[in-house]
C-alpha cells in the first residue's frame, strides 16, 4: 500500500463532526509522512529499523543530513510525531477541526517537499552521519 | 497546570504574626531536584498574589515532596511560560540558550498567537524520546500558519546548534 492513502483518509477524517475522527485524522497525517519517508530512505539503501525506535531514527537522519530542506523536514516529522502523541494520549484537551486540518496540510507539504531534495547529497549525508555513529 | 499567580493566592498561608507591611509569601512548588539560591535569583521573578513584585524569595519557599496533589508549576520568568521541568531538563543539557530563541523566535514568526506554553515531554512510545514542546495556541488558516510556520524554521536554521533541533517540537491547537 501507499503511505500516502494514508493522508486520504486524514483528509476524509477531517470532515466527519467528531473530535475522535480529528483525532484519528492527525495520527494518520503523521503515519503518512513517517511511513512515505522510511520507504523514500529505503530506495536510497537507508534502512530505518523497524522497531519503535525507528521513528526517531528516521528524524534523525533528516536532522543530520546537512542539507536545508532536509532538516526542516526532519524538525516537522518530530512535531507531527509530538501532535499525534497529544491526539493520542491527552484526551483530556480539546482537540479542534482546523488542529487537524493544519496537520493534514504540514503532511502534505512534507511528502511534496522532500522529491526535491538532491537526493544524491542527502544519501552521503546520512551515509557519514551513520558513519560516525555506528560502532565499529 | 497552575500559574504562580494562582498557587500563591490558594496555597499561601500568611502566619499570623506577619504584618501586613511585611507580608511575605510561601509559595509550594512541586520540584523534582534541589534548587541553589543562586539559581532562583538569577533566573526568575516571581510576581506575588497582590501584583506586587516578590524579589528573593529564597529562604521562604518551602519544598514540597513530590505527590499526585501538588500541583506543576508554571513559573512566569521574563514573560515566558515555560515549564519548571522544561526549564530544568534544558538546564541540564546545556539547550537554555537555544530555549530562549526558540520561545522568542516563535513570538515573533507567528502573528495571531493568543498563547504558548512551553512544556517537557516524555514520549510515551519512546522512552528515548523526550525534550520541550511548545504549545502553540493559534488563530488563522492552515496556509497561513505554515507559511510562518516555515518562515519560523528559516530563522532558527543558523541560530539553534543542529544537535538541539531534535529536543524541540511545535505543536497547535488552532482556534
Amino acid at each position: 500500500m501507499d503511505a500516502k492513502e494514508f493522508l486520504r483518509i486524514a483528509k476524509k477524517l477531517i470532515r466527519y463532526n467528531s473530535e475522535a475522527n480529528w483525532r484519528t485524522s492527525i495520527g494518520r497525517s503523521y503515519y503518512a509522512v513517517f511511513n512515505y519517508l522510511k520507504e523514500e530512505c529505503s530506495l536510497l539503501n537507508i534502512t530505518i529499523s523497524s522497531t519503535g525506535e525507528g521513528h526517531g531514527e528516521l528524524a534523525e537522519n533528516f536532522n543530520n543530513s546537512g542539507i536545508a530542506e532536509g532538516v526542516i523536514i526532519g524538525s516537522k516529522l518530530n512535531d507531527l510525531r509530538s501532535q499525534r502523541n497529544i491526539a493520542d494520549y491527552e484526551l483530556k484537551q480539546v482537540m479542534s477541526q482546523a488542529t487537524a486540518k493544519l496537520m493534514y496540510e504540514k503532511a502534505l507539504e512534507v511528502t511534496n517537499s522532500f522529491p526535491s531534495i538532491d537526493k544524491t547529497a542527502f544519501q552521503t549525508a546520512v551515509f557519514q552521519f551513520r558513519g560516525k555513529t555506528t560502532t565499529p | 497546570m497552575l500559574t504562580c499567580e494562582e498557587i500563591l493566592t490558594t496555597l499561601v498561608r500568611p502566619t499570623a504574626d506577619e504584618s501586613t507591611e511585611t507580608r511575605t509569601y510561601k509559595a509550594f512548588f512541586d520540584l523534582h531536584r534541589s534548587r541553589t539560591e543562586s539559581y532562583w535569583e538569577s533566573r526568575f521573578e516571581i510576581i506575588g498574589a497582590m501584583g506586587e513584585r516578590v524579589e528573593n524569595l529564597i529562604g521562604e519557599e518551602e519544598v514540597c515532596a513530590s505527590s499526585p496533589s501538588t500541583p506543576s508549576v508554571t513559573i512566569v520568568s521574563e514573560s515566558k511560560n515555560v515549564d519548571i521541568v522544561a526549564y530544568e531538563f534544558c538546564r541540564a543539557h546545556k539547550l537554555l540558550a537555544s530555549l530562549d530563541i526558540m520561545y522568542n523566535q516563535i513570538v515573533n514568526d507567528f502573528t495571531n498567537l493568543k498563547g504558548l506554553q512551553a512544556d517537557y515531554f516524555v514520549d510515551p512510545e519512546l522512552k528515548k524520546r523526550e525534550g520541550v514542546v511548545f504549545r502553540l495556541l493559534i488563530k488563522g488558516n492552515p496556509k497561513r500558519i505554515l507559511k510562518e510556520e516555515n518562515i519560523f524554521y528559516s530563522h532558527i536554521a543558523n541560530s539553534i546548534p543542529l544537535e538541539h533541533r531534535k529536543f524541540f517540537s511545535l505543536v497547535y491547537s488552532v482556534r
